[in-house]
């Protein structure tokens, strides 16, 4: 009797919590480079200025170049975004094969790097910035999603390393860092209008850049998107923003700012309608005082509100600055010293009857300094070692050190291997959630530890062909549980009471079969044993902790047919979820474009051709929703 | 009614494209490889005693091989003021100080850069090849266009004088200090 009324009682708890902890979910809501006469001779004759108005395809755009840093990072290109076909951001980090993207509705996703992702949408173990600009939210430590929009054609690149990058990017680079680069606006020159619709969504984004001076440029831009995946449920955001870059060879200056507002609407019954705005301003200044040696200052202001209309409310302004001086040391040493302060303040109104955060309101403080040094040991042989020290408001001081050694045998290939160690700082919902007599928060709940190693091998043997293997082991401690406090279980309590390993592979390459036709292929390999401390009382189990596949393969085909026509096809394996179970899948998606003229070009894309729905993830608060298949029909126009 | 408007904007988009006119595209690498080239009219080396009128124009090319490859076919029937072009590829930073100029991309561009400062060496780089580190011609891709940054006193330093044609085509310029 009594244990079948307290099971019940903490399946309750577990779906206030779904919904809470959770409330990410709740509140959601070739290039040509055949050598032709004829096109040679042209060049020939071309003045310098008609030179430079040459278009020009890039084969750099798709290698990885060996000598990037000792760490397991995949760059996705402004070119692989362009021919995916991609839309959102979210749907480019599909593209990296050493992240996991698992789509939950129109506008959540849970998106991590070696497992933990949560079904919620709340995977807290990712550093994400943009253009420098940190993006999770301080209340769970995880990001939505759906704040993050851009037009995709302004993106430079975006660098997802896996693995812990602590020592360099601070706390919560725990499973890995995102970091999605827009464009200089020297490179969004003239009008660009892009857009697409199928029957459940639209997007239109319009951008216009020009020069001002002698060295500067600038970028306006507006987009809207809109998107129903089960109607009635629909999301719709528009956003609007601006880039001014000026510079020389000595002094660079940035200069951008993003203001969006969306809204929601979801499914009778469920969770009510979101409505999320917000607008951030960042400055960065660079100064290069010789080519080993620069100092850059950025700093920002970010604001992002989140309202449901029964009520909840979560409004968290950030501010932050950031400074980093490099410079050598002899011939040998190459180092790079940091400083910075984020300041965070949020407030989280409560609806009616459902949790609340005690205080409702906190201002959070982070400090920190950090110093790398790279040391030549040998023409081929490199050692990276750097501290990061960092302090905040919940759990004080926080070190987190790594070393890499980067072994390069020959010009075309890299040898490394890591040891790093990263903390996820707790979060407010971590410390300060209340639910009347069941729930008292975690005042005793201190930073997640990870300390990873791993070991790497990244080649190109030929133009043709480039790929990267490497393997980690992940050592966790103090990872969150949920325990009972009583006999009677409840009150419960956010603790530190697990710990385990992880340990994988990430693999990936890419094969040019002909100057047309190119091959990539990724694979991901995931093994959890985790475990809860000896006298843990959580209620949940470790399978709370993440709802991974252990298995995840790609294969994109990339072909130009001509000058003008693309064919793309991509196939997706991932493995099945524990839980909430969720059977494996596989996606093929396919695009072609057509390049009508030089300005135009036209495209159509399938996505999940195979089956007319599948399910990715599903949030245990709400019933389970398909990505089903469709169609989306595009255009882009530039001057 | 969503696919109608879909089609329009669809039209609208191509109606927009229709203007221009097409314009077939050309390799990154023979667009630099041009430029390459073409900057030699427009830069002044410091008179060199001993130097024969007729010697060879050196062009230098470390880390890229299919863009020495590229080059060689580009100047390969070309002269400028009398002077035929000589492609060499190098491997040695230091070798770059008895060319006119050097191409320069990978882990040698640092070094290059340093062994050649205030040598009458035009120095290009490539931040499309991934490279930070700049040399007196920087190039870049600019909405798919082959650009480049100057640093004209960089060049200033070598004794290099740049045609004031060249430094209005710069994506940026750093400018010589006032003599």
């Amino acid at each position: 009797m009594e244990s079948g009324r307290r099971s019940g009682l903490i399946a309750g708890s577990a779906a206030v919590l779904a919904g809470v902890l959770l409330a990410g979910a709740a509140m959601p809501a070739e290039a040509q480079t055949q050598s032709n006469d004829a096109l040679e001779t042209e060049l020939d004759a071309l003045s310098l200025e008609q030179l430079s108005e040459v278009e020009v395809t890039s084969v750099s755009g798709s290698a990885q170049p060996v000598g990037e840093a000792p760490a397991a990072i995949y760059v996705i290109t402004s070119d692989d975004i362009e021919r995916g076909g991609i839309r959102s951001i979210p749907g480019a980090l599909r593209l990296a094969p050493n992240l996991q993207v698992a789509r939950i509705d129109a506008s959540t996703f849970g998106v991590t790097a070696r497992g933990f992702n949560q079904s919620s949408g709340t995977a807290n173990k990712l550093l994400v910035l943009m253009d420098g600009r940190i993006v999770y939210t301080p209340l769970f430590s995880g990001v939505f999603w759906d704040e993050q929009n851009a037009i995709m054609e302004d993106l430079d690149r975006i660098e997802v390393v896996s693995g812990p990058g602590g020592s360099l990017w601070g706390s919560n680079a725990v499973n890995g860092v995102i970091n999605i680069v827009s464009r200089n606006a020297h490179e969004t020159q003239g009008l660009l209008v892009t857009g697409g619709a199928s029957d459940a969504a639209q997007a239109l984004g319009v951008r216009y850049g020009a020069r001002f001076g002698d060295a500067g440029a600038v970028r306006v831009y507006g987009l809207g998107l809109r998107r129903a995946v089960n109607e009635p449920a629909e999301w719709r955001n528009m956003q609007a923003g601006f880039r001014a870059d000026w510079g020389d060879a000595r002094d660079a200056l940035t200069l951008q700012g993003d203001v969006y507002t969306g809204d929601q609407d979801q499914l009778p019954g469920q969770f009510s309608d979101t409505t999320i705005s917000g607008g951030n301003i960042l400055g960065r200044w660079t100064r290069r005082f010789s080519d080993a040696s620069a100092f850059q200052v950025q700093a920002y202001v970010d604001r992002t509100q989140r309202h449901i209309s029964s009520g909840i409310r979560a409004d968290v302004d950030a501010a932050a600055i950031d400074a980093q001086y490099n410079f050598s040391l002899g011939s040998a040493h190459q180092i790079v010293l940091g400083a910075g302060a984020r300041v965070t303040s949020d407030t989280f109104t409560p609806g009616p009857g459902t949790v609340f955060l005690d205080p409702d309101s906190r201002t959070l403080q982070t400090y920190n300094v950090f110093a790398q040094d790279t040391v030549t040991l040998s023409p081929s042989l490199e050692l990276i070692a750097g501290l990061k020290l960092e302090n905040n408001s919940y759990s004080g001081l926080e070190y987190m050190p790594s070393a890499r050694l980067a072994w390069r045998p020959d010009p075309n290939a890299l040898v490394w291997a890591a040891v790093s160690r990263a903390v996820r700082t707790p979060s407010r919902f971590d410390k300060d959630l209340i639910n009347g007599v069941t729930f008292t928060g975690g005042p005793d709940f201190t930073s997640e530890e990870v300390v990873a190693y791993e070991l790497g091998y990244r080649a190109q043997p030929d133009d043709r062909f480039w790929y990267s293997i490497s393997a980690y082991y992940n050592v966790y401690d103090d990872l969150r549980t949920v325990e009972g406090t009583t006999a009677f279980v409840f009150p419960l309590q956010v603790r530190n009471g697990m710990h385990g390993e992880t340990y994988g592979i990430e693999a990936w390459g890419s094969y040019a079969v002909t100057d047309w036709w190119r091959l990539n292929a990724g694979l991901w390999l995931l093994e959890k044993d985790l475990a809860l401390d000896a006298g843990s009382t959580d209620v949940f189990g470790v399978g709370f902790a993440g709802n991974d596949p252990d298995v995840q393969a790609s294969l994109r085909s990339l072909m130009d047919f001509g000058e003008r026509t693309q064919f793309d096809l991509a196939i997706r394996y991932v493995g099945d979820l524990p839980s909430p179970s969720v059977p494996s899948y596989v996606g093929v998606d396919a695009r072609i474009g057509y390049r009508v003229t030089d300005r135009l070009e036209l495209s159509i894309a399938g996505y999940n051709l195979l089956d007319e729905g599948h399910v990715e993830f599903i949030n245990p608060s709400l019933p389970p929703r398909e990505t089903s298949r469709s169609f989306f029909i595009s255009a882009r126009w530039r001057s | 009614m969503r696919l109608a408007s879909a089609i329009a904007m669809l039209v609208t988009a191509a109606l927009m494209g229709a203007a221009p006119p097409a314009r077939a595209q050309t390799s990154e690498e023979s667009v630099k490889a041009t430029f390459v080239s073409r900057f030699i009219s427009f830069v002044t080396w410091p008179p060199i005693e001993g130097d024969a009128a007729n010697a060879p124009v050196t062009l230098c090319v470390i880390g890229a091989e299919p863009f020495a490859n590229e080059l060689e076919r580009v100047v390969s029937d070309q002269r400028i003021n009398g002077r035929p072009f000589d492609v060499r590829r190098i491997a040695e930073p230091a070798s770059a100080a008895r060319c006119n100029a050097v191409y320069v991309v990978g882990a040698r561009v640092e070094d290059t850069l340093r062994a050649v400062r205030g040598r009458p060496v035009l120095t290009i780089t490539d931040g499309a090849a991934g490279d930070d580190a700049r040399g007196i011609i920087h190039f870049v891709i600019v909405d798919r266009r082959v650009r480049f940054h100057i640093d004209d006193a960089r060049a200033a330093e070598g004794g290099l004088f740049m045609s004031s044609r060249l430094l209005s085509l710069g994506v940026s310029v750093r400018r010589r200090p006032a003599s």
